[in-house]
């Protein structure tokens, strides 16, 4: 499983979301493009008479009405509750089962398999089994969660301490440390950058997991509401919540990083 | 001597290799069996009920192979069209600099975008038919086929192209030459990813947009308590997926075995 480690080490560069603002103020020609495709939008919003596709300033104006009647509020915040249970769920399994896999070889070798099993399976078909299992209560949403969300952080973790110069490793053990030491000073530490490129992947997904449990489950959060709307054709009110849903993405994401930018401030 | 103990070595490491995922798989299926054999729940069946119906569907009454391709007809459509529009815009984002600086801030946004609340407003646009899931399949594989292919030709040593320039070699050249041979590695790495996010999007277009394949049995096994059936389905769309995969992998390791620098989620 080489090639794996490939892909999670050249991730970090290259598939980091960055905040908006940045391109924005660093390169004029990339924040006219953004400006460029609102007024496309808008104009053809105007101009064309396509049902699902109303103009900006429509999604705009549904977003500040729900914004004010609080619906979005209500939904951000019963949403945000599953992905951070359901998240917090597969961040201490992820990296408990990810650090022993890593350091003792039996445990890789029992569990590799399966863990990449579940990595390429596609994690949706599993919510009609959660679905049954759990009826419609929360715990149907955070197992979808999970399920996006657990086994990316189990391989980067795993992969992570793996990884770490075995050099490290002996001279650790020659000047005496034991176990704990050697976890707490020398591994911990030295597979940071790959345990946190698969804990930003793992939020990544746990967003998807979480708009798609409750786009399934239709009952509560923000994908119940775009479920609902979709179905009533009110096609402003869904891109306002498709906008809430990136912003939600972006926010998730800006945390993970400023955690990752303290805990790693060692290595510049 | 020496010689012996090394394959005994060899051997026994052979063993635990293979015996440890086997007892993993052996003791949880065991536990299943152990909790679900007593409690007569229509809702979650035993190891072997699932086993049973697994081979129910596959071999004796074939239930499952309609709906399975029922539903790959807009895994292979779509998955086709983000092949198509995701390499030609990955190699164009690559070479021109302002269809780069244009389309930049949008690939960040759609990386990050979860593509399912936009389903409902596919359907707006094109309906319940096969149309929409095809879409849905190409929204969820192109944007990562298009950045792979962007960062392999990317990575081409520049020095290389610079050499082949000075040697008087045209625009055309160098894409046969140097640049396509180069990001070989990436774009096929790019194809594998591309390709799980399309099941993902055909299980998807199923569950949340309309369920006319894998998504319509399922509803109808869990609608009859035949829970078995239920898992069995789940396990063969996973399995699909899976052998999907792992031939990717082969065929990438085959078509270009040396490293390759890759962008998944």
């Amino acid at each position: 499983m080489a090639g794996a480690t490939a892909e999670v080490l050249k991730v970090r560069r290259v598939s980091r979301p960055r905040a908006l603002w940045r391109p924005l103020r660093e390169n004029a020609i990339e924040g006219l493009a953004l400006l460029g495709g609102v007024l496309l939008w808008e104009a053809c919003g105007w101009l064309l008479p396509l049902p699902w596709l109303p103009p900006f300033s429509h999604v705009v104006a549904a977003l500040a009405q729900f914004i004010e009647s609080g619906v979005i509020g209500a939904n951000v915040a019963v949403s945000l509750q599953g992905l951070a249970i359901g998240f917090g769920f597969s961040l201490v399994v992820g990296l408990t089962v990810g650090a022993l896999m890593g350091r003792y070889r039996r445990v890789e070798q029992a569990l590799d398999v399966y863990v990449y099993a579940m990595l390429l399976s596609p994690s949706m078909v599993f919510a009609p089994i959660f679905f049954a299992i759990f009826g419609l209560s929360d715990m149907a949403r955070i197992a979808v969660i999970v399920m996006y969300a657990l086994f990316v952080i189990i391989i980067n973790t795993s992969t992570g301490v793996r990884t770490v110069d075995p050099a490290l490793v002996e001279m650790a053990r020659s000047f005496g440390a034991g176990e704990r030491q050697l976890f707490l000073r020398i591994l911990l530490p030295a597979s940071l950058p790959l345990v946190f490129a698969g804990i930003r992947l793992g939020m990544g997904r746990a967003v998807k997991g979480m708009i798609n449990g409750e786009m399934f489950i239709a009952l509560v959060g923000l994908g119940a509401l775009a479920q609902k709307y979709g179905s009533q054709f009110e096609a402003s009110k869904v891109f306002a919540i498709a906008l809430v849903v990136l912003i939600v993405a972006l926010f998730a994401n800006w945390i993970v990083q400023i955690i990752e930018q303290r805990l790693t401030r060692w290595a510049d | 001597m020496a010689v012996a103990a090394a394959r005994r070595r060899r051997q026994e490491e052979r063993l635990w290799a293979w015996g440890l995922p086997l007892g993993v798989f052996a003791v949880g299926a065991g536990l299943w069996e152990l909790a679900t054999i007593n409690s007569e729940s229509l809702i979650i069946p035993t190891f072997s009920q699932t086993m049973v119906g697994l081979y129910q569907l596959l071999f004796q009454t074939g239930q499952l192979w309609g709906p399975l391709l029922l539903s790959n007809q807009a895994l292979v459509l779509g998955y086709v069209l983000a092949v198509t529009v995701g390499v030609g815009l990955g190699l164009g984002m690559a070479r021109a600099r302002w269809l780069e600086s244009i389309a930049d801030p949008y690939v960040h946004m759609m990386l990050a975008m979860p593509t399912a609340p936009l389903i409902p407003l596919v359907m707006m646009a094109l309906g319940l038919g096969i149309e929409s899931r095809v879409l849905i399949v190409f929204l969820f594989a192109f944007i990562y086929i298009t950045v792979n292919t962007r960062a392999g030709v990317r990575n081409v040593d520049p020095g290389l192209i610079e050499m082949a320039r000075s040697f008087g070699a045209s625009e055309a050249d160098v894409w046969r030459r140097i640049l396509i041979p180069g990001a070989v590695p990436a774009i096929l790495a790019g194809l594998r990813i591309g390709l799980g996010r399309a099941v993902n999007g055909m299980v998807v277009a199923e569950l949340l947009l309309v369920a006319t394949g894998i998504g319509n049995l399922l509803l109808e096994f869990r609608a009859a308590f035949h829970s078995g059936l239920l898992f069995a389905t789940v396990l063969a769309v996973a399995l699909e997926a899976i052998v999907l995969l792992a031939l990717m992998r082969v065929l990438e390791d085959r078509l270009a075995p040396w490293a390759s620098s890759v962008v998944g989620d």
